[in-house]
Protein backbone atom coordinates (compact mmCIF):
# COMPACT_ATOMS: atom_id res chain seq x y z
CA UNK A 1 0.00 0.00 0.00
CA UNK A 2 1.07 3.57 -0.52
CA UNK A 3 1.87 6.13 2.15
CA UNK A 4 2.21 9.79 1.76
CA UNK A 5 5.24 10.31 4.24
CA UNK A 6 8.62 10.84 4.03
CA UNK A 7 10.45 9.22 6.80
CA UNK A 8 8.07 7.37 8.71
CA UNK A 9 10.33 7.99 12.20
CA UNK A 10 9.47 12.19 11.35
CA UNK A 11 5.60 11.68 9.79
CA UNK A 12 4.25 12.77 13.59
CA UNK A 13 6.67 15.60 13.93
CA UNK A 14 5.87 17.12 10.39
CA UNK A 15 1.79 16.30 11.01
CA UNK A 16 2.11 18.27 14.45
CA UNK A 17 4.13 21.04 13.19
CA UNK A 18 2.41 21.80 9.92
CA UNK A 19 -1.46 21.39 12.01
CA UNK A 20 0.07 23.68 14.69
CA UNK A 21 0.88 26.10 11.90
CA UNK A 22 -2.21 26.22 10.42
CA UNK A 23 -3.86 27.15 13.69
CA UNK A 24 -0.95 29.29 14.85
CA UNK A 25 -3.61 32.10 15.85
CA UNK A 26 -5.03 30.05 18.80
CA UNK A 27 -2.58 26.92 19.06
CA UNK A 28 0.98 26.32 20.59
CA UNK A 29 3.20 23.54 20.27
CA UNK A 30 5.98 21.93 22.23
CA UNK A 31 6.97 19.93 19.27
CA UNK A 32 9.76 18.01 21.68
CA UNK A 33 7.33 16.29 23.19
CA UNK A 34 4.43 16.24 20.90
CA UNK A 35 2.02 18.42 22.30
CA UNK A 36 -0.62 20.04 21.33
CA UNK A 37 -2.11 22.75 23.60
CA UNK A 38 -3.47 26.89 24.61
CA UNK A 39 -2.87 28.47 27.43
CA UNK A 40 -5.94 29.30 29.76
CA UNK A 41 -6.36 31.45 32.54
CA UNK A 42 -8.64 29.77 34.86
CA UNK A 43 -11.04 26.69 34.90
CA UNK A 44 -9.58 22.80 35.16
CA UNK A 45 -7.09 21.89 32.59
CA UNK A 46 -8.38 19.40 30.14
CA UNK A 47 -5.41 16.57 28.57
CA UNK A 48 -5.98 13.72 26.37
CA UNK A 49 -3.71 11.51 24.34
CA UNK A 50 -2.65 8.60 23.33
CA UNK A 51 -0.96 7.04 19.83
CA UNK A 52 -1.48 8.64 17.01
CA UNK A 53 -2.98 7.71 14.27
CA UNK A 54 -6.50 8.50 14.84
CA UNK A 55 -6.78 11.57 13.65
CA UNK A 56 -8.33 13.90 13.81
CA UNK A 57 -8.20 12.72 17.57
CA UNK A 58 -6.70 14.34 19.62
CA UNK A 59 -5.22 17.21 19.13
CA UNK A 60 -8.41 18.50 16.79
CA UNK A 61 -9.94 18.70 19.70
CA UNK A 62 -7.52 21.44 21.28
CA UNK A 63 -9.44 24.53 21.86
CA UNK A 64 -12.21 26.60 24.15
CA UNK A 65 -14.72 24.66 24.98
CA UNK A 66 -12.91 21.09 24.70
CA UNK A 67 -9.43 20.31 25.51
CA UNK A 68 -6.14 22.09 27.06
CA UNK A 69 -4.01 20.01 25.28
CA UNK A 70 -3.14 16.80 23.49
CA UNK A 71 -0.50 14.91 23.73
CA UNK A 72 0.41 12.11 20.95
CA UNK A 73 2.55 9.08 20.83
CA UNK A 74 4.08 7.67 18.16
CA UNK A 75 1.83 5.69 15.65
CA UNK A 76 -0.81 3.50 18.32
CA UNK A 77 1.64 4.13 21.08
CA UNK A 78 0.80 6.18 23.66
CA UNK A 79 2.97 9.01 25.04
CA UNK A 80 5.86 8.70 27.99
CA UNK A 81 4.50 10.03 30.68
CA UNK A 82 7.30 12.74 30.91
CA UNK A 83 5.77 13.73 27.88
CA UNK A 84 2.25 14.28 29.61
CA UNK A 85 3.91 15.71 32.77
CA UNK A 86 5.29 18.39 30.66
CA UNK A 87 2.21 18.71 28.86
CA UNK A 88 0.47 19.25 32.82
CA UNK A 89 3.12 21.84 33.18
CA UNK A 90 2.50 24.22 30.47
CA UNK A 91 -1.79 23.86 31.21
CA UNK A 92 -2.06 24.31 34.87
CA UNK A 93 -2.87 27.38 36.06
CA UNK A 94 -3.38 26.09 39.81
CA UNK A 95 -7.41 24.84 38.98
CA UNK A 96 -6.16 21.32 38.33
CA UNK A 97 -5.77 18.84 35.88
CA UNK A 98 -8.46 16.46 34.05
CA UNK A 99 -6.53 13.25 32.35
CA UNK A 100 -8.86 12.04 29.75
CA UNK A 101 -7.72 8.47 28.91
CA UNK A 102 -8.54 5.75 26.39
CA UNK A 103 -8.94 2.36 28.44
CA UNK A 104 -6.29 0.55 26.56
CA UNK A 105 -3.36 -1.21 29.30
CA UNK A 106 -0.70 0.80 27.86
CA UNK A 107 -2.28 4.11 27.90
CA UNK A 108 -3.73 4.05 31.34
CA UNK A 109 -0.56 2.98 32.60
CA UNK A 110 1.37 5.89 30.99
CA UNK A 111 -1.15 8.33 32.04
CA UNK A 112 -1.52 6.42 36.29
CA UNK A 113 2.43 6.74 36.11
CA UNK A 114 2.34 11.18 34.97
CA UNK A 115 -0.56 11.62 37.41
CA UNK A 116 1.83 10.46 40.45
CA UNK A 117 4.52 12.06 39.10
CA UNK A 118 2.37 15.32 38.45
CA UNK A 119 0.90 15.16 42.38
CA UNK A 120 4.30 14.64 43.39
CA UNK A 121 4.94 18.18 42.14
CA UNK A 122 2.16 19.52 43.72
CA UNK A 123 -0.74 19.65 40.55
CA UNK A 124 -4.06 18.56 41.44
CA UNK A 125 -4.62 15.77 38.94
CA UNK A 126 -8.09 13.41 38.21
CA UNK A 127 -8.18 10.76 35.56
CA UNK A 128 -11.11 9.79 33.70
CA UNK A 129 -11.03 6.84 31.96
CA UNK A 130 -13.41 6.32 28.56
CA UNK A 131 -14.42 2.19 28.15
CA UNK A 132 -17.00 2.85 25.80
CA UNK A 133 -16.11 -0.51 23.22
CA UNK A 134 -19.18 -3.04 23.73
CA UNK A 135 -17.41 -5.91 21.86
CA UNK A 136 -16.85 -8.97 22.73
CA UNK A 137 -13.95 -9.81 24.46
CA UNK A 138 -13.75 -13.14 25.59
CA UNK A 139 -15.69 -15.78 23.32
CA UNK A 140 -16.32 -18.19 26.20
CA UNK A 141 -18.06 -15.50 28.67
CA UNK A 142 -18.96 -12.56 25.83
CA UNK A 143 -17.89 -10.31 28.31
CA UNK A 144 -17.13 -6.98 26.53
CA UNK A 145 -13.96 -5.06 25.84
CA UNK A 146 -14.26 -2.16 27.41
CA UNK A 147 -11.91 -0.15 25.71
CA UNK A 148 -11.83 3.01 25.04
CA UNK A 149 -12.93 4.49 21.26
CA UNK A 150 -15.18 7.07 19.46
CA UNK A 151 -16.93 7.83 22.83
CA UNK A 152 -13.95 9.33 23.66
CA UNK A 153 -15.09 12.17 21.52
CA UNK A 154 -18.55 12.97 23.24
CA UNK A 155 -16.45 12.81 26.69
CA UNK A 156 -14.03 15.66 25.37
CA UNK A 157 -16.96 17.59 24.37
CA UNK A 158 -19.08 16.82 27.89
CA UNK A 159 -16.16 17.75 29.81
CA UNK A 160 -14.94 20.19 28.32
CA UNK A 161 -18.14 22.29 28.57
CA UNK A 162 -18.07 21.70 31.84
CA UNK A 163 -14.59 23.04 32.38
CA UNK A 164 -15.35 26.17 30.31
CA UNK A 165 -17.97 26.84 32.88
CA UNK A 166 -15.90 26.72 35.61
CA UNK A 167 -16.84 23.51 37.29
CA UNK A 168 -13.94 22.17 39.71
CA UNK A 169 -11.68 19.16 39.34
CA UNK A 170 -13.63 17.42 41.63
CA UNK A 171 -17.19 18.39 40.22
CA UNK A 172 -15.83 17.40 36.36
CA UNK A 173 -14.97 13.60 37.88
CA UNK A 174 -18.32 13.48 39.63
CA UNK A 175 -19.45 14.41 35.77
CA UNK A 176 -17.68 11.91 33.97
CA UNK A 177 -18.65 9.09 36.34
CA UNK A 178 -22.52 10.17 35.98
CA UNK A 179 -22.39 9.65 32.13
CA UNK A 180 -19.37 7.19 30.79
CA UNK A 181 -21.23 4.21 32.03
CA UNK A 182 -23.80 5.17 29.79
CA UNK A 183 -21.58 5.37 26.46
CA UNK A 184 -21.33 2.60 24.51
CA UNK A 185 -19.82 2.11 20.80
CA UNK A 186 -19.73 -0.96 18.20
CA UNK A 187 -17.91 -0.66 14.81
CA UNK A 188 -17.50 -2.43 11.64
CA UNK A 189 -14.50 -2.83 9.00
CA UNK A 190 -14.50 -3.04 5.70
CA UNK A 191 -11.23 -3.66 4.86
CA UNK A 192 -8.47 -3.86 7.74
CA UNK A 193 -5.94 -0.27 8.44
CA UNK A 194 -2.68 -0.97 7.49
CA UNK A 195 0.24 0.99 9.00
CA UNK A 196 3.48 2.05 6.81
CA UNK A 197 5.68 -1.16 6.72
CA UNK A 198 2.99 -3.01 8.50
CA UNK A 199 1.21 -5.78 7.57
CA UNK A 200 -2.80 -5.74 7.55
CA UNK A 201 -4.38 -6.52 10.75
CA UNK A 202 -6.69 -9.04 9.27
CA UNK A 203 -7.87 -10.42 6.38
CA UNK A 204 -11.32 -9.74 5.02
CA UNK A 205 -12.68 -11.65 1.46
CA UNK A 206 -13.74 -8.85 -0.94
CA UNK A 207 -17.13 -8.67 -0.07
CA UNK A 208 -16.77 -9.67 3.77
CA UNK A 209 -17.47 -7.26 6.89
CA UNK A 210 -16.17 -7.38 10.18
CA UNK A 211 -18.54 -6.16 13.34
CA UNK A 212 -17.00 -5.42 16.42
CA UNK A 213 -13.22 -4.30 15.33
CA UNK A 214 -11.10 -2.02 17.84
CA UNK A 215 -9.02 0.34 16.70
CA UNK A 216 -5.74 -0.91 16.56
CA UNK A 217 -6.94 -4.10 14.64
CA UNK A 218 -7.88 -6.33 17.91
CA UNK A 219 -10.30 -8.55 16.29
CA UNK A 220 -14.37 -8.43 15.66
CA UNK A 221 -17.07 -10.67 16.81
CA UNK A 222 -18.64 -11.91 13.51
CA UNK A 223 -17.60 -11.41 9.91
CA UNK A 224 -20.54 -11.75 7.20
CA UNK A 225 -21.11 -10.78 4.04
CA UNK A 226 -21.85 -7.24 3.43
CA UNK A 227 -25.22 -6.61 1.53
CA UNK A 228 -25.98 -2.80 2.65
CA UNK A 229 -25.67 -0.11 5.07
CA UNK A 230 -29.07 -0.66 6.20
CA UNK A 231 -27.72 -4.20 7.20
CA UNK A 232 -24.91 -2.37 9.47
CA UNK A 233 -26.83 0.05 10.72
CA UNK A 234 -29.43 -2.40 11.93
CA UNK A 235 -26.12 -4.63 13.58
CA UNK A 236 -24.94 -1.91 15.46
CA UNK A 237 -27.95 -0.31 16.81
CA UNK A 238 -29.48 -3.30 17.68
CA UNK A 239 -26.27 -4.21 19.97
CA UNK A 240 -26.29 -0.67 21.59
CA UNK A 241 -30.19 -0.71 21.89
CA UNK A 242 -30.18 -3.86 23.66
CA UNK A 243 -27.60 -2.83 26.01
CA UNK A 244 -29.04 0.60 27.16
CA UNK A 245 -32.47 -1.12 26.90
CA UNK A 246 -34.30 1.59 24.55
CA UNK A 247 -37.81 2.79 26.00
CA UNK A 248 -39.95 4.81 24.11
CA UNK A 249 -39.84 8.49 24.61
CA UNK A 250 -36.01 8.16 26.21
CA UNK A 251 -33.11 11.01 25.18
CA UNK A 252 -29.90 9.75 22.94
CA UNK A 253 -27.15 11.30 20.81
CA UNK A 254 -25.49 9.34 18.86
CA UNK A 255 -22.03 9.82 17.00
CA UNK A 256 -21.55 8.46 13.75
CA UNK A 257 -17.80 7.73 13.18
CA UNK A 258 -15.74 6.87 10.04
CA UNK A 259 -13.03 5.06 10.90
CA UNK A 260 -10.19 6.49 8.35
CA UNK A 261 -10.98 5.77 4.93
CA UNK A 262 -15.04 6.35 4.67
CA UNK A 263 -16.16 8.86 2.30
CA UNK A 264 -18.32 11.03 4.29
CA UNK A 265 -20.96 10.43 1.46
CA UNK A 266 -21.43 6.75 2.61
CA UNK A 267 -21.31 7.94 6.46
CA UNK A 268 -24.27 10.38 6.11
CA UNK A 269 -26.34 7.27 4.21
CA UNK A 270 -25.60 5.49 7.19
CA UNK A 271 -26.91 7.84 9.89
CA UNK A 272 -30.16 7.87 7.93
CA UNK A 273 -30.60 4.72 8.04
CA UNK A 274 -29.68 5.25 12.30
CA UNK A 275 -31.96 7.90 12.19
CA UNK A 276 -35.12 5.89 10.89
CA UNK A 277 -34.72 2.98 13.10
CA UNK A 278 -34.32 5.61 16.21
CA UNK A 279 -38.05 6.30 14.64
CA UNK A 280 -38.88 3.08 14.68
CA UNK A 281 -38.03 2.34 18.64
CA UNK A 282 -40.13 6.01 18.94
CA UNK A 283 -36.84 7.10 21.02
CA UNK A 284 -35.79 10.95 21.04
CA UNK A 285 -32.22 11.78 19.40
CA UNK A 286 -31.30 15.01 20.77
CA UNK A 287 -28.21 15.65 19.53
CA UNK A 288 -26.40 13.41 16.82
CA UNK A 289 -22.77 13.98 15.00
CA UNK A 290 -21.64 12.66 11.75
CA UNK A 291 -18.40 12.59 10.62
CA UNK A 292 -14.62 10.85 10.96
CA UNK A 293 -14.08 11.83 14.50
CA UNK A 294 -11.45 9.23 15.79
CA UNK A 295 -9.90 6.96 13.44
CA UNK A 296 -8.14 3.83 12.88
CA UNK A 297 -5.48 5.55 10.55
CA UNK A 298 -6.72 3.63 6.60
CA UNK A 299 -9.68 1.80 8.47
CA UNK A 300 -12.35 1.86 6.03
CA UNK A 301 -15.07 1.16 7.89
CA UNK A 302 -18.00 2.94 10.71
CA UNK A 303 -18.55 3.35 14.42
CA UNK A 304 -21.66 4.18 16.05
CA UNK A 305 -21.81 5.42 19.86
CA UNK A 306 -24.96 5.84 21.52
CA UNK A 307 -25.46 7.87 24.43
CA UNK A 308 -27.90 7.48 27.02
CA UNK A 309 -28.74 11.60 27.87
CA UNK A 310 -29.54 11.20 31.37
CA UNK A 311 -29.45 14.84 32.54
CA UNK A 312 -30.16 17.19 30.16
CA UNK A 313 -27.73 19.01 30.72
CA UNK A 314 -25.90 16.74 29.00
CA UNK A 315 -27.47 17.81 25.66
CA UNK A 316 -27.07 21.41 26.46
CA UNK A 317 -23.12 20.73 26.54
CA UNK A 318 -23.55 18.69 23.47
CA UNK A 319 -24.77 21.69 21.89
CA UNK A 320 -22.36 24.23 22.80
CA UNK A 321 -20.23 25.79 20.45
CA UNK A 322 -16.07 25.40 20.62
CA UNK A 323 -13.27 26.64 18.86
CA UNK A 324 -11.50 23.50 18.05
CA UNK A 325 -10.83 22.62 14.72
CA UNK A 326 -12.51 19.12 13.85
CA UNK A 327 -15.42 19.20 16.24
CA UNK B 1 -37.17 -0.16 -6.51
CA UNK B 2 -34.84 -1.61 -4.40
CA UNK B 3 -36.18 -3.26 -1.09
CA UNK B 4 -35.43 -1.43 1.80
CA UNK B 5 -35.67 -3.79 4.78
CA UNK B 6 -35.89 -0.62 7.57
CA UNK B 7 -38.63 0.62 4.81
CA UNK B 8 -40.01 -3.08 5.86
CA UNK B 9 -39.46 -2.55 9.79
CA UNK B 10 -41.39 0.53 9.36
CA UNK B 11 -44.29 -1.08 7.93
CA UNK B 12 -44.19 -4.18 9.93
CA UNK B 13 -43.94 -1.29 13.00
CA UNK B 14 -47.47 0.22 11.29
CA UNK B 15 -49.06 -3.76 11.62
CA UNK B 16 -47.83 -4.24 15.27
CA UNK B 17 -48.90 -1.18 16.36
CA UNK B 18 -52.55 -1.88 14.73
CA UNK B 19 -52.85 -5.30 16.06
CA UNK B 20 -52.68 -4.22 19.50
CA UNK B 21 -55.82 -2.90 19.53
CA UNK B 22 -57.65 -4.76 16.16
CA UNK B 23 -57.32 -8.49 15.02
CA UNK B 24 -55.05 -9.30 12.22
CA UNK B 25 -58.11 -9.77 9.94
CA UNK B 26 -59.94 -6.93 10.69
CA UNK B 27 -56.74 -5.01 9.57
CA UNK B 28 -56.49 -3.86 5.57
CA UNK B 29 -53.34 -2.76 3.57
CA UNK B 30 -54.43 0.94 3.59
CA UNK B 31 -54.55 1.08 7.14
CA UNK B 32 -51.44 -0.21 7.99
CA UNK B 33 -49.91 2.56 5.17
CA UNK B 34 -51.83 5.11 6.79
CA UNK B 35 -50.62 4.15 9.84
CA UNK B 36 -47.04 4.66 8.87
CA UNK B 37 -47.74 7.78 6.63
CA UNK B 38 -46.50 5.88 3.48
CA UNK B 39 -47.90 5.19 0.21
CA UNK B 40 -50.06 2.26 -0.55
CA UNK B 41 -47.78 1.31 -3.46
CA UNK B 42 -44.66 1.20 -1.46
CA UNK B 43 -46.00 -1.59 1.01
CA UNK B 44 -45.94 -3.41 -2.71
CA UNK B 45 -42.86 -2.60 -3.93
CA UNK B 46 -41.79 -4.74 -0.04
CA UNK B 47 -44.88 -7.34 0.07
CA UNK B 48 -47.52 -9.37 -1.97
CA UNK B 49 -50.11 -8.85 0.97
CA UNK B 50 -50.64 -8.88 4.88
CA UNK B 51 -49.91 -12.58 5.45
CA UNK B 52 -46.42 -11.55 3.76
CA UNK B 53 -45.64 -9.25 6.34
CA UNK B 54 -46.52 -11.24 8.95
CA UNK B 55 -44.20 -13.68 8.09
CA UNK B 56 -41.62 -11.55 6.97
CA UNK B 57 -41.82 -10.29 10.59
CA UNK B 58 -42.07 -13.69 12.41
CA UNK B 59 -38.92 -14.25 10.55
CA UNK B 60 -36.88 -10.68 10.91
CA UNK B 61 -37.73 -10.43 14.79
CA UNK B 62 -36.42 -13.97 15.44
CA UNK B 63 -33.46 -13.31 13.29
CA UNK B 64 -33.01 -9.92 15.29
CA UNK B 65 -33.54 -11.56 18.16
CA UNK B 66 -31.43 -14.37 18.03
CA UNK B 67 -29.42 -15.59 15.46
CA UNK B 68 -27.91 -12.00 15.26
CA UNK B 69 -26.56 -12.02 18.98
CA UNK B 70 -24.99 -16.12 18.63
CA UNK B 71 -21.41 -14.19 18.40
CA UNK B 72 -22.24 -11.37 20.55
CA UNK B 73 -23.71 -13.07 23.86
CA UNK B 74 -24.15 -16.28 25.84
CA UNK B 75 -27.61 -17.91 25.33
CA UNK B 76 -28.85 -17.74 29.04
CA UNK B 77 -28.22 -13.66 28.41
CA UNK B 78 -30.26 -14.61 24.56
CA UNK B 79 -32.78 -16.48 25.99
CA UNK B 80 -33.36 -13.64 28.65
CA UNK B 81 -33.56 -10.87 26.14
CA UNK B 82 -35.93 -13.23 23.90
CA UNK B 83 -38.44 -13.31 27.34
CA UNK B 84 -38.33 -9.63 27.23
CA UNK B 85 -38.85 -8.88 23.86
CA UNK B 86 -41.92 -11.41 23.78
CA UNK B 87 -43.22 -9.48 26.78
CA UNK B 88 -42.78 -6.18 25.71
CA UNK B 89 -44.75 -7.36 22.46
CA UNK B 90 -47.02 -9.89 23.95
CA UNK B 91 -49.93 -7.90 22.64
CA UNK B 92 -49.39 -8.17 19.11
CA UNK B 93 -48.04 -11.71 19.08
CA UNK B 94 -50.95 -13.13 21.27
CA UNK B 95 -53.42 -11.33 18.56
CA UNK B 96 -51.06 -13.31 15.60
CA UNK B 97 -50.80 -16.32 17.20
CA UNK B 98 -54.73 -16.27 16.63
CA UNK B 99 -54.40 -16.25 12.93
CA UNK B 100 -55.05 -20.36 12.81
CA UNK B 101 -54.10 -21.15 9.33
CA UNK B 102 -50.39 -19.92 10.53
CA UNK B 103 -47.67 -21.96 11.53
CA UNK B 104 -44.82 -20.09 10.75
CA UNK B 105 -44.16 -18.42 13.86
CA UNK B 106 -43.38 -21.92 15.23
CA UNK B 107 -41.28 -22.96 12.09
CA UNK B 108 -39.12 -19.56 12.40
CA UNK B 109 -38.79 -19.35 15.97
CA UNK B 110 -37.91 -23.20 15.94
CA UNK B 111 -35.47 -22.76 13.57
CA UNK B 112 -33.28 -19.74 15.08
CA UNK B 113 -33.60 -21.78 18.57
CA UNK B 114 -32.35 -24.73 17.15
CA UNK B 115 -28.72 -23.24 15.88
CA UNK B 116 -29.11 -21.51 19.48
CA UNK B 117 -29.31 -24.72 21.49
CA UNK B 118 -27.31 -26.85 19.15
CA UNK B 119 -24.36 -23.81 20.38
CA UNK B 120 -25.53 -24.36 23.87
CA UNK B 121 -25.04 -28.13 23.93
CA UNK B 122 -21.78 -28.13 21.94
CA UNK B 123 -20.65 -25.54 24.86
CA UNK B 124 -21.84 -27.38 27.52
CA UNK B 125 -21.69 -31.03 26.66
CA UNK B 126 -18.61 -31.19 24.19
CA UNK B 127 -18.76 -35.04 25.00
CA UNK B 128 -21.57 -35.82 23.47
CA UNK B 129 -21.46 -36.70 19.57
CA UNK B 130 -22.95 -34.59 16.99
CA UNK B 131 -26.29 -36.77 16.45
CA UNK B 132 -26.85 -36.53 19.70
CA UNK B 133 -26.66 -33.17 20.36
CA UNK B 134 -28.63 -32.09 17.26
CA UNK B 135 -31.01 -34.42 19.15
CA UNK B 136 -30.79 -32.62 22.06
CA UNK B 137 -31.07 -29.29 20.63
CA UNK B 138 -34.07 -30.23 18.80
CA UNK B 139 -36.17 -31.03 22.37
CA UNK B 140 -34.85 -28.12 23.59
CA UNK B 141 -36.12 -26.15 20.93
CA UNK B 142 -39.30 -27.79 20.49
CA UNK B 143 -40.10 -27.29 23.83
CA UNK B 144 -38.90 -23.95 24.11
CA UNK B 145 -41.39 -22.72 21.43
CA UNK B 146 -44.61 -24.26 22.79
CA UNK B 147 -43.42 -22.54 26.53
CA UNK B 148 -42.90 -19.54 24.78
CA UNK B 149 -46.52 -20.09 23.07
CA UNK B 150 -48.42 -20.59 26.03
CA UNK B 151 -46.63 -17.79 28.10
CA UNK B 152 -47.75 -15.83 25.32
CA UNK B 153 -50.99 -17.09 24.96
CA UNK B 154 -51.58 -16.32 29.08
CA UNK B 155 -51.19 -12.77 28.96
CA UNK B 156 -47.15 -13.23 29.93
CA UNK B 157 -48.48 -14.29 33.40
CA UNK B 158 -45.15 -14.58 34.99
CA UNK B 159 -42.44 -11.99 34.76
CA UNK B 160 -39.61 -12.25 31.88
CA UNK B 161 -37.16 -13.03 35.17
CA UNK B 162 -39.34 -15.84 36.90
CA UNK B 163 -39.53 -17.84 33.24
CA UNK B 164 -35.89 -17.01 32.40
CA UNK B 165 -35.17 -18.53 36.27
CA UNK B 166 -37.56 -21.76 35.59
CA UNK B 167 -35.70 -22.22 31.98
CA UNK B 168 -32.24 -21.93 33.12
CA UNK B 169 -33.16 -24.60 36.41
CA UNK B 170 -34.45 -26.85 33.56
CA UNK B 171 -31.50 -26.51 31.65
CA UNK B 172 -29.27 -26.90 34.86
CA UNK B 173 -30.76 -30.18 36.05
CA UNK B 174 -30.84 -31.63 32.54
CA UNK B 175 -27.27 -30.60 31.35
CA UNK B 176 -25.97 -31.32 35.17
CA UNK B 177 -27.40 -34.74 34.78
CA UNK B 178 -25.62 -35.51 31.17
CA UNK B 179 -22.84 -34.44 32.77
CA UNK B 180 -22.91 -36.65 35.56
CA UNK B 181 -23.24 -39.70 32.90
CA UNK B 182 -20.90 -38.82 30.68
CA UNK B 183 -18.65 -39.06 34.29
CA UNK B 184 -20.51 -42.09 34.93
CA UNK B 185 -19.62 -43.48 31.18
CA UNK B 186 -16.05 -42.76 31.77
Amino acid sequence: MKHIINDKKIAIEAMLHSYQFEHQGRLSIDLKDHIIYYKKDSGVSLISGGGSGHEPAHFGYVGKGMLTASVNGALFTPPYPDRIMRAVELTDNGDGVLFIVKNFASDVEMFTEAKKRAEASGHKVEMVIVCDDVSVENKDTYSKRKRGVAGTVLAHKILGYFSQIGKSLTELKVIADEFIPHLYTLGVALSSAELPNTDRFFSLGENEVYYGIGIHGEKGYRKESFESSEQLAIELYNKLKKLHQFKQGEHYAFLINGLGATPLLEQYVFTHDIQRLAVLDKINIDFIKTGTQLSSYNMQGISLTCLKLTDPLFEIALQADVDASHW
Amino acid sequence: MTTSIITQKMIGQALKDLMEKKSFQKISVSDIMRQCDMRRQTFYYHFQDKYELLVWIYQSDTKEQIADFLDYERWDTILYQLFIYFNDHQLFYKNALSVTEQNDFNNYLFRELHVLFKQMVRDLTPMKSSEQSDYMARFYSYGFVGIIKDWIESGCKHSPEMMRDVVYQMFDHQLGLSKKESEYDR
